[in-house]
């Protein structure tokens, strides 16, 4: 798309991305979205073929999966969601992207979690109302993959206490996620590629 | 900075050529819809998704407590929110207003709020303390043409389906205390929805101006101005009903090419809610009489599909009948 010309940049395309929140206008919690999108997505596109272009991205949040308090399953959501957008609109990226959120939560509430804790993997709501007042740490993590394998860490965004052995486990359970989240994300895009391409056959 | 979509010389006459010989590029008639499609969130309440054809429209109904304003105690608030973001066309711009946003914000603020679809009075919790905030945020997913028309159906269509929690007022004179009963507990409140208003936008073509325009073109290319211009001062003097084009429901292309739109608002009492007439092209008032005829027939198409798809979803989650059962206006 056309630069807007404050924005143009000579070497590399210019990144704009845009979260718009389900419910009220755009605050704080928007562009926190924005910025960690950016940082994922920005060093996987290869900005540098279409110098002096505007790459957008909008992404609206139809229904929010998180509670008041967390801002994670939207952003791993967002995330996910932009990397296929980007696929189905043939910009040319360097590898593939996947995002996972973990909850972290005491079982009961008087004990730490690591000990007695529970792990909830990409929890959808009813789910996070249930522990809501025992959550003590939330991560969301992003991963690199080339070839289904898990590459390298793009992403991770921890709030809440938790212990350095917590935070490891939690990064091995999110390749896991992450590699499983990609095959998923795979099978959908040869579909549609199928989809749109039969007019060839 | 993006761009105006502006269509080419050879669509712009192909269009217009088509539409002398009253044909649209979709193959509808002139007063017939685009496929519309009604679809309400099976998880929330007041969450519908509207399709008109390639068109694509959200609208989520939320309501919250607040205060209400001190000069009407006794209203509660009724805010939509009709913020076009670049999801819906890359022309428009984020955090920016461009014209046809503000002008579509504007029909639906009228043909909604305006006409009093929604009774204010009845969100009243404790007058001048306490009041209902309702809130229609209207996501505009994908933009060809009539996304005030798609809008207006999402937050009739929303209005219709949203529940509020039920809620109950406690103790005395200042020491009053609102409960809100979440709604696990007990069965939410449909909204007081006193008429469902559809907005209908009607596009002109002045199709005479456009086939002397075509004709002259392509007969001489050379045509100087000032001919074109006599030709049409001659039109204008002579102009009747035959010479203007109606269409409802306009695509983008044919939005984009249109001399003139009227938007009509109607509801199934035939009241017209609204009426806003746009573009440079003065119309008849035999033509003005018949839009509003075709928006009322419109109107009562729409008000039953949006009828329907509710009677279907409240089949869907009405299991058991416990939600009639349960219902606090019953008796015990």
């Amino acid at each position: 798309m056309e630069v807007n010309k404050r924005d143009e940049l000579p070497d590399v395309a210019t990144l704009e991305i845009v979260v718009r929140p389900d419910v009220g206008v755009a605050s704080t919690r928007e562009q926190f979205l924005q910025d960690r999108i950016r940082r994922v997505v920005g060093p996987v596109i290869a900005l540098e073929l279409h110098p002096r272009t505007l790459i957008q991205i909008v992404v609206q949040i139809v229904q929010s999966g998180d509670t008041k308090a967390l801002n994670t399953i939207a952003l791993s959501a967002s995330i996910n969601a932009t990397y296929m957008a980007l696929l189905d609109a043939g910009v040319p990226l360097r590898s593939t992207v996947s995002a996972t959120s973990i909850v972290c939560y005491a079982t009961s509430s008087t004990q730490a979690a690591l000990t007695t804790g529970g792990v909830l993997i990409d929890p959808t709501r009813p789910e996070l109302e249930k522990i809501e007042k025992d959550i003590t740490s939330v991560h969301t993590i992003a991963y690199e993959l080339k070839g289904g394998q898990m590459e390298r860490l793009l992403l991770s965004e921890s709030v809440g206490s938790f212990t350095e052995d917590e935070v490891f486990e939690c990064y091995d359970a999110a390749a896991k996620v992450c590699e499983e989240t990609n095959r998923t994300m795979r099978e959908a895009v040869t579909k549609s590629v199928q989809q749109k391409g039969r007019w060839r056959d | 900075m993006p761009r105006d979509l502006t269509p080419s010389t050879i669509e712009n006459t192909f269009v217009l050529k088509a539409l002398t010989e009253r044909i649209r590029l979709d193959s509808r008639s002139f007063n017939q819809l685009r496929d519309l499609d009604i679809s309400f969130s099976s998880t929330e309440y007041g969450v519908v998704d509207v399709k008109l054809g390639r068109t694509r429209v959200i609208a989520r109904i939320s309501a919250e407590i607040t205060q209400p304003y001190t000069d009407r105690p006794y209203d509660g608030l009724f805010i939509i929110s009709t913020e076009i973001s670049p999801m819906a066309a890359p022309t428009f711009e984020a955090g920016r207003k461009s014209e046809d946003e503000l002008v579509i914000s504007r029909i639906i603020e009228k043909s909604i709020r305006r006409s009093g679809a929604l009774d204010t009075e009845s969100l009243c919790i404790i007058s001048g303390e306490k009041c209902w905030a309702v809130r229609a945020d209207v996501h505009f997913l994908d933009h060809d043409g009539g996304l005030m028309d798609a809008a207006c159906i999402a937050v009739s269509a929303g209005l219709l389906h949203f529940r509020r929690p039920d809620i109950t007022i406690e103790g005395v004179g200042s020491r009053r205390e609102v409960i809100v009963h979440p709604i696990t507990e007990r069965v939410p409140v449909p909204l007081a929805v006193l008429h469902v208003p559809v907005c209908v936008t009607f596009s002109f073509f002045d199709v005479r101006k456009a086939s002397s325009a075509i004709s002259g073109r392509t007969r001489k290319d050379e045509a100087k101005d000032v001919d074109e211009d006599d030709v049409e001062e001659e039109e204008e003097e002579e102009e009747d009903d035959s010479s203007v084009a109606v269409l409802v429901d306009a695509t983008l292309q044919e939005e984009l090419l249109r001399h003139g739109y009227m938007s009509v608002t109607a509801n199934t009492n035939r009241e017209i809610c609204q009426i806003q007439k746009g573009g440079d092209m003065p119309v008849d008032v035999g033509v003005l009489l018949s839009c509003s005829e075709a928006a009322i027939m419109v109107a009562e198409k729409v008000t039953k599909l949006i009828n329907k798809r509710l009677k279907e979803d409240e089949a869907r989650r009405n299991v058991g009948n416990l939600l009639v059962e349960a219902r606090a206006e019953n008796d015990r």
